[in-house]
């Protein structure tokens, strides 16, 4: 298992965990379409990729990363394209013969096809604006007779594309575009042939909340990704290492996991043993207590500047009196490795900022400064940004 | 430093790549392991994309160079993966379709089979998403030839800003879902797209940053050159003894790779030629490197980067407020605050990290780059060298300095330093701060200057030195005037001041191989001022050889009537070399006619303050009015002390 910074970890990249996979079949078949959430750099796309490049009989398995996508005409074209995209096409084969000519159909009233033993779609005529896309994507799940499996169309980044379309066409597009996609989820005849997996880094709900269209997504069923059990974080640690030929022992390994990185994210734990590699690279010596110490500080040091701008930017989003709330919040913070929001609350009440204590917490949320965990609990999103924050601010 | 090394300095992309390969000798781990991931990863899945952080000149276009070498030299890779490689100076990049154009344009010029692929594309560039047809008609021409490219992006920052936010968007998908394009990027500003939590970049790239040469690197790098060169001994040579003088200079760049290619012409050839001329000529020629650094700012941000330089020294914000008149420009100091932040984080300031409490006192990162300033911006002709000065003082201790004017002495006696250049010289070392050169270093310095001026009869630099004379008399207290004063006519009260000057100045520099080697030719130089017994008095004395000089002094004691002045500094030196039994034996066994004691009452008591041991009262003798003399000389003694060791 080699390193992987910041790309989607796939095939021997992958850190398999298993349970999480089957908790969201599980979920799945409990609700039509499922929002995995979680910040960033926890391991959605990864597990989503996995899920496609392992797909159970049940589904033909489809991933569509629609970040850069602006308006509703644009993203089912996308959907659609991905759907008959090269690399999906023998998995519809079977079902596609079958099909016959209600496919030959579908596919002849999209411009230009060509609809040979196989067939290929060819979205690259001008004739765009002719055709409306959401419709024949409707008419697409209308016509296809996929041999009762289903597809499972996994949308990245979907609360981006929301963003983007409310940016570019504007609130009444976006909330639209919204009830869109609610019209073909529960629609019964459609919600037969395909189910949606969303993933997002930045929350679903906040961004429809500024839309005030929370109803057009409460049919979707949130499935919050955790982070790694010790473990986890243990194996893990241990195979990338392993595949640079560094010994450590499970002791010193769970100093780096609970002292140094606490909350488990396979980014986070990527980042150190990358770091522990390159201190060991030069100068190979037993990696003990004080050498995680020297790569973690290493780590902090590297991030220097960029760290710098977390703090500054605290002063241009929150006036004085929050600012002073924030800094009180986020000092708790680094006193402990998670703080109940009751706890946090109370240092709202103490600044008179009851009334705004939810949205900050958003805010420093959205901006990747901590992160909520189950029970309603708050800790650092970072621990580099932590342990930065204890010693500089 | 040769016209077409330079050239290659600022544009490596055009350097043999044998040579850039055989010159690559410094990050050479980065290097492997970067390549070791290309080399192991047939991309059958979106590949890791790399981003290389760092600034103008630390050697982020010949890193991607030299990787794009290496895999255009693997027999295996260089089947399937094709390198592409955008240069810095790519302004021709709007949009994302043009990046995609250019990749089309760069592999049409080495591969056929790409030919038409520009063509192909272009059918589309009227419609509306053209960026996206460009990319899928790229993929599905490389897929078709069965081959993936690298693309190599040297400016990768600047082409974000740029793109837009939803291209941005639509690279990030790209290459986060693309099995046929790997990016190896590079920037010299911190990446806000990377390190903001909501950018899309955000954490995206393994992120390797050029950090500035440790010394290790710059001699390995250094050896590299003078093997280049043909200088492999001379290196060797000056290794020995120069190490730490290395080590100065990569601090002074901040161990930035271009500028220490450059400061190695003057590092090497330093015993030769005009340094100072050498490095103007440098200086002159990083101009495009620096220029750009400051072009590339905002106005508020060049206001406070030119007030910083200014000040040489780390400031407070209230200070550089002050020097950039900011009230006037209506800029307020929280907004120069903010700006300050950002010109830390693109690493043009840094803050002194020793301050303490709450005010940050800010200076230029890369010293090299505020001598630069300091040179292309001082208008005043008084400042006009002021950038030389700064630069001695940073590269160079208190030991050092007195080398160079040693060696400066030498060169402007035998014409290597041109009479133009010679004023640049002096006006630097007189400009020097008092912890480099005392003010009586200075004065030395303009005696020594002016015998040299003398013997080459060049009245214009006499003058000159007279003049420089005035202004440092007239700074110190009037009452030494008389004592300081060297440029009266030979032959007077203070010959013994210039005699001392010329003997302390081959002391000074004995070390210098050639002032050494040429002792006797200055004393010659000495000579039109003064008996040429009296010189070897104190040229005696001076070496440690005071049997020979007390000797000799004794005799011309006898014969001549000796001046107060040479007594003063005789007896100072002695005492200086701790011969205090000496002296006082010649003022108590001094002859009626030559009464010391009288005439060096001061002298005389200082003597006996170092023996009070032996004579407890007599030092207490001297009255109230000595004792500011006395403390006075005994300054002087200490001077010499310190000079003569």
């Amino acid at each position: 298992m080699k390193l992987s910074i910041g790309k989607t970890a796939t095939g021997d990249d992958f850190f398999l965990r298993d349970d999480i996979v089957a908790e969201i079949y599980e979920a799945l078949n409990e609700s039509d379409s499922l929002l995995l959430s979680a910040p960033r750099r926890v391991g959605k796309t990864s597990i989503i990729h996995h899920i496609k490049d392992n797909p159970t009989e049940e589904y033909y398995c489809v991933y569509v990363d629609t970040e850069d996508v602006t308006d509703s005409q644009t993203f089912f074209k996308v959907l659609l394209k991905a759907i008959f995209d090269i690399e999906n096409k023998s998995r519809y084969q079977k079902s596609i013969e079958k099909a016959g000519k209600k496919i030959k159909g579908f596919l002849s009233s999209i411009d230009n096809i060509d609809v040979g033993g196989f067939f290929s779609i060819d979205f690259n005529e001008k004739a765009n604006e002719s055709i409306d896309y959401y419709e024949k994507f409707k008419d697409f799940l209308e016509k296809v007779d996929l041999d009762n499996r289903k597809i499972l169309l996994m949308v990245d980044e979907f609360p981006v594309t929301i963003e983007h379309i409310k940016d570019e066409q504007g609130e009444n597009a976006a909330r639209n575009f919204l009830k869109q996609n609610r019209a073909i989820r529960q629609n019964n005849k459609y919600n037969q042939k395909i189910k949606f997996i969303y993933t997002g880094s930045i929350g679903l709900l906040s961004v429809v909340k500024k839309l005030d269209a929370t109803a057009d997504i409460n049919d979707i069923l949130s499935y919050k990704l955790r982070p790694l059990s010790l473990g986890e974080g243990l194996e893990l640690a241990q195979k990338l290492l392993n595949t640079y030929q560094i010994q450590a022992n499970e002791e010193n390994l769970k100093y780096l996991l609970q002292q140094k990185i606490e909350w488990l994210i396979p980014f986070h734990i990527q980042l150190s043993i990358k770091e522990i590699r390159d201190l060991y690279r030069l100068e190979a010596k037993e990696v003990n207590k004080a050498f995680i110490d020297q790569a973690f500080n290493e780590l902090i040091l590297n991030g220097g500047i960029y760290l710098d701008h977390y703090r500054g930017r605290l002063s241009k989003v929150f006036n004085r009196n929050e600012l002073t709330l924030v800094h009180e919040i986020l000092k708790k913070l680094t006193e402990n490795q998670s703080v109940n929001e009751l706890e946090l609350y109370d240092l709202a009440v103490k600044n008179h900022l009851e009334s705004s204590f939810k949205n900050i917490l958003l805010t420093l949320e959205y901006d990747g400064y901590i992160v909520e965990l189950v029970g309603k609990k708050w800790r650092f999103y970072s621990p580099i940004l932590k342990q930065w924050w204890s010693k500089n601010v | 430093m040769s016209d077409r090394k330079h050239t290659y300095l600022f544009n490596p992309p055009q350097k043999d790549p044998k040579i850039l390969k055989a010159e690559f000798v410094v990050r050479t781990a980065i290097f492997e392991q970067i390549f070791a991931d290309i080399q192991s990863d047939t991309m059958q899945k979106p590949p890791q994309h790399y981003m290389l952080l760092g600034q103008r000149g630390m050697g982020k276009t010949t890193m991607l160079l030299r990787l794009k070498y290496a895999i255009e030299d693997d027999a295996t890779l260089n089947t399937w993966l094709l390198p592409i490689v955008f240069n810095e100076e790519q302004y021709s990049m709007p949009d994302l379709a043009s990046f995609f154009e250019h990749i089309a344009k760069l592999l049409a010029e080495d591969h056929p089979q790409y030919e038409k692929l520009l063509d192909t594309m272009r059918v589309h560039e009227y419609e509306e998403d053209y960026e996206q047809k460009a990319y899928e008609i790229l993929v599905a021409c490389l897929k078709e030839n069965q081959q993936k490219i690298i693309v190599f992006h040297d400016n990768f920052g600047q082409f974000l800003e740029k793109i837009g936010k939803i291209s941005t968007h639509r690279l990030r998908n790209i290459l986060m879902n693309s099995s046929e394009i790997r990016l190896v990027g590079a920037s010299a500003t911190l990446l806000e797209h990377t390190s903001n939590y909501n950018k899309p970049f955000y954490d995206f790239f393994y992120q390797i940053r050029l950090k500035g040469m440790n010394v290790d690197e710059t001699i390995l790098l250094f050896e590299r050159l003078a093997e280049n060169e043909g200088k492999t001994a001379i290196f060797a040579e000056i290794l020995k003894t120069e190490r730490a003088r290395i080590d100065v200079m990569r601090k002074l760049s901040g161990g930035v790779i271009r500028t220490m290619v450059m400061l190695f012409d003057v590092f090497i050839d330093n015993e030769k030629q005009d340094s100072f001329k050498d490095l103007e000529a440098i200086l002159d020629r990083v101009t495009p490197l620096y220029k750009h650094r400051m072009d590339d700012l905002k106005p508020q941000q060049q206001l406070i980067v030119d007030a910083v330089a200014k000040a040489w020294d780390a400031v407070t914000v209230s200070e550089i407020a002050e020097i950039a008149r900011a009230d006037r420009q209506g800029l307020k100091t929280n907004q120069i605050s903010a700006q300050l932040k950002q010109l830390v984080d693109n690493q043009i300031i840094e803050i002194e990290p020793r301050t303490k409490g709450r005010i940050n006192l800010y200076r230029l990162q890369e010293r090299f780059f505020n001598i630069w300033y300091l040179m292309r911006f001082a208008r005043k002709q008084k400042n006009r060298i002021v950038w030389f000065v700064k630069f001695l003082e940073d590269s160079c201790g208190k030991e050092r300095i007195l080398t160079i004017l040693g060696s400066f002495f030498e060169k402007f006696r035998n014409g290597t330093i041109s009479d133009n250049s010679a004023y640049d010289w002096f006006n630097s070392f007189l400009m020097l701060k008092d912890e480099f050169l005392s003010t009586d270093d200075k004065l030395l310095v303009l005696g020594f200057g002016y015998m040299i001026a003398d013997e080459k009869q060049n009245e214009e630099i006499k003058t000159f030195l007279k003049s420089k004379e005035k202004e440092l008399t007239s700074q110190i207290d009037k009452s030494e005037e008389s004592k300081t004063s060297i440029f009266l006519e030979p032959v007077n009260k203070s010959v013994a001041t210039i005699i001392i000057i010329g003997l302390i100045l081959i002391w000074l520099y004995s070390n210098n191989k050639i002032l050494n080697q040429n002792k006797q030719e200055y004393k010659k130089l000495f000579e039109k001022y003064a008996d040429e017994d009296l010189i070897n008095i104190l040229m005696y004395l001076v070496e440690n050889k005071i049997d020979e000089s007390l000797k000799l002094f004794n005799k011309k004691n006898i014969e001549n009537n000796l001046s107060d002045e040479f007594l003063q500094e005789f007896f100072l030196i002695l005492l200086s070399k701790k011969q205090y039994h000496s002296a006082y034996q010649f003022f108590s066994e001094s002859s009626r006619e030559a009464n010391f004691k009288d005439r060096l009452k001061p002298i005389y008591f200082l003597t006996m303050e170092y023996l009070k041991d032996e004579y407890p009262n007599e030092y207490l003798k001297a009255g109230e009015e000595y004792r500011e003399t006395i403390e006075e000389l005994k300054t002087r003694v200490k001077w010499f002390e310190g000079h003569l060791n």
